[in-house]
């Protein structure tokens, strides 16, 4: 049982709307105005850093990124990215010789299948 | 006798463009001449083959034989709806990725060498899809080969994408040869080479087992043959299509190729590699076919490769730096959704579900056009956002620029849209058709597959919007920079987007017109008649 598409495109589209609704009222709510921001916020900590750091408002978005998901799943990408796409073509080749090698067992199961059958 | 006619011009006058242009390279110094002679050259081959696909969708199924010579002897371009429709988008496409490149080489002097190779990436693609013979779709496959590896390290003075392009052409030479290979073995058995004539002799050789010089050995035996070549042509075509785990070149080729070529690349070239996997597995060695059991459990191979394609491109786009690099991994993810539409065909489904066996293929031809549109929209896109942000291609960098840029940003808008599937696009409705195609079958742990490629896939689409456009802090815009012309293009991209979704009624029942020239026996009956005919009309122009 499935929505015939235009009464998918309806409700879905009805829902977005109204997520983005919420969205954007929670948004306006909690934002902070740059321009709220006072002459003394701005001026740079005795730390060494420099000005242009402190000012920004933003995170950089990898750290976004890194800080929500690499958080939840450290050992997945630790293996999708150390591992898998290393960029180093011996590693590729070997994921790609043991698809090679699958299709080829498929290939031969069946071949003996048939062989075995009397085909 | 057949006369030239526009499905057989259109290869071999893209080729004689292409070729004239080195020459004049030579004689012309206009940099504006060769951008007009290419953009002239891509509308001739838009203009045909949009021509051929109303012919096709009007008049049914067109055969054109090269040189008047019959087939199987002869080569011939076979044109379905299947083929017909793609090859439409495509030459489309690369209408609009020429026009483009006008702006993009707009200060680089060497355009003939490009256009030469851009023109030359087309007559691959339009020949990969247009022909009926398994071995000029090897031929055309090293065109476009060519054509991409060189385009991949056009940047020629930068070493990643030297590396990037000899990466990409080392593994794709070994793809084509193993493809070349299999069909040593198809012709050794069959004894032809002709999709049509294929199809005709692993339909009936049951009944009419065709003698061969080998028969009787391990290497005539016609099911070695049919396992070994299903199993070559397979691993060559998921490596054009870049699907896990033969996707590794993509990453680094398609973000080191001129952002146009990059749009190319991920738009076009990989749906070759899909297209060839579906005339194999459904035109040729169809549900028909005396090896079903085999077909069968490469289409279950196929599904499983898709969903790992699906997941690992989508986790991958969310932790990339660089937005081109985020929009490949986008392209694996999508490729992977492909691969699960059209991996529903096993012979089961088909007998027991005949509604989820065309909602699947038809979802999954459908999702390619989408995909089509949306990446070569989110490509061009950001060559926009990398020139105005001062040629960097790190998100950071990129810093919210888009915000300057309204129309610009829109068409990102509409472009993510398409590819994360937010109704009214197109990409809504061709992964509501997957979805509801393993729904319809049983198999709701596929469906959910789907769902959860999205939402992953939607965590690297906020990424790219909130830095394109929302991020604060952007960069100094070059104010020379003019994208008025860019801008006009993407935006023809994005209501292209959005059509495909408004018109989804016209849009879906086409789609099954079509799984139904391709994927059906009637559908591949009439793909045979349309083979005899122009044998028969051949033979009788000799005879008279």
């Amino acid at each position: 049982m499935f929505l015939d598409p235009l009464t998918a495109t309806l409700i879905l589209s009805g829902v977005l709307a109204f997520t983005a609704l919420i969205t954007w009222f929670i948004y306006s709510v909690v934002k902070s105005n740059p321009t709220n921001v006072s002459e003394e916020f701005k001026e740079p900590y005795l730390a060494g850093e420099p000005t242009s750091t402190l000012s920004r408002i933003d995170a950089p978005s990898n750290t976004l990124f890194w800080g929500f998901i690499y958080g939840l799943s450290r050992k997945l990408y630790h293996y999708l990215r150390e591992r898998m796409h290393s960029g180093i073509l011996n590693e590729w080749g070997e994921y790609m010789s043991v698809y090679l090698g699958l299709l080829s067992l498929i290939g031969l199961l069946f071949t003996a299948l048939i062989l075995l059958r009397g085909g | 006798m057949i006369g030239l006619n526009s499905v057989g011009v259109l290869v071999p006058s893209l080729v004689g463009f292409a070729f004239i242009l080195p020459l004049l390279g030579k004689l012309i110094k206009n940099v504006k001449f060769f951008h007009i002679y290419a953009a002239l050259a891509s509308l001739w081959a838009a203009i045909l083959a949009t021509y051929n696909a109303y012919l096709v969708f009007t008049a049914g199924t067109q055969v054109y034989p090269f040189g008047g010579w019959p087939p199987p002897l002869g080569i011939a371009y076979e044109l379905d709806k299947l083929n017909a429709l793609l090859g439409m988008v495509t030459a489309l496409v690369m209408l609009a990725i020429t026009i483009y490149s006008a702006w993009y080489l707009k200060d680089y002097e060497g355009v003939a060498y490009y256009y030469t190779l851009l023109l030359g990436l087309e007559v691959g693609l339009i020949g990969c899809l247009y022909t009926g013979d398994a071995f000029n779709l090897f031929v055309m496959l090293e065109v476009l080969s060519i054509s991409a590896y060189a385009l991949v390290g056009f940047y020629r003075s930068k070493p990643e994408a030297v590396e990037a392009a000899i990466k990409y052409g080392m593994f794709g030479a070994v793809a084509t040869t193993l493809y070349f290979v299999g069909l040593v073995f198809i012709y050794a058995t069959f004894g032809t080479l002709n999709m049509a004539d294929l199809a005709f002799k692993l339909t009936f050789y049951v009944y009419y087992p065709v003698p061969n010089p080998f028969s009787g050995t391990f290497f005539g035996n016609p099911y070695v043959a049919s396992a070994v070549a299903l199993a070559l042509a397979l691993w060559a075509f998921t490596y054009k299509s870049a699907a896990f785990p033969n996707h590794f070149w993509l990453p680094d080729a398609h973000p080191e190729a001129p952002t146009p070529v990059s749009a190319a690349l991920s738009g076009l070239v990989v749906n070759v590699g899909v297209y060839a996997i579906v005339r194999f597995l459904y035109t040729i060695f169809g549900p028909s076919a005396f090896v079903v059991q085999l077909r069968d459990a490469v289409l279950i191979a196929l599904l499983v490769l898709g969903i790992a394609s699906g997941l690992i491109g989508a986790l991958m786009m969310v932790v990339q730096e660089d937005i081109k690099r985020l929009l490949a991994y986008s392209t694996i993810s999508h490729i992977g959704l492909v691969l699960v539409g059209v991996a529903i065909g096993t012979s089961s489904t088909l007998n027991q579900n005949s509604l989820a066996y065309v909602l699947g293929l038809a979802g999954g031809i459908y999702h390619m056009v989408n995909h089509t549109l949306g990446k070569a929209l989110l490509f061009l896109v950001s060559g926009i956002l990398i020139a105005l942000a001062g040629g960097s291609r790190k998100l950071d960098d990129i810093g919210g620029v888009g915000r300057r840029y309204p129309l610009v940003s829109l068409a990102l808008f509409l472009g993510v849209f398409q590819l994360l599937g937010v109704p009214p696009f197109g990409g809504f409705f061709s992964k509501l058709l997957i979805y509801s195609a393993y729904m319809e079958a049983g198999m709701p742990y596929v469906s959910l597959m789907v769902i959860l490629i999205s939402a992953i896939s939607l965590l690297g689409y906020v990424k790219l919007i909130y830095a394109s456009v929302f991020k604060v802090g952007s960069p100094k815009v070059e104010q020379t920079t003019k994208v008025s012309l860019p801008t006009a293009i993407v935006l023809a991209l994005g209501i292209a987007c959005l059509v495909t979704g408004l018109a989804t009624t016209y849009i879906t029942s086409m789609m099954f017109d079509v799984v139904g020239s391709f994927a059906t026996p009637q559908g591949v009956y009439d793909y045979w008649q349309s083979f005899f005919n122009t044998l028969l009309n051949l033979a009788s122009g000799v005879m008279r």
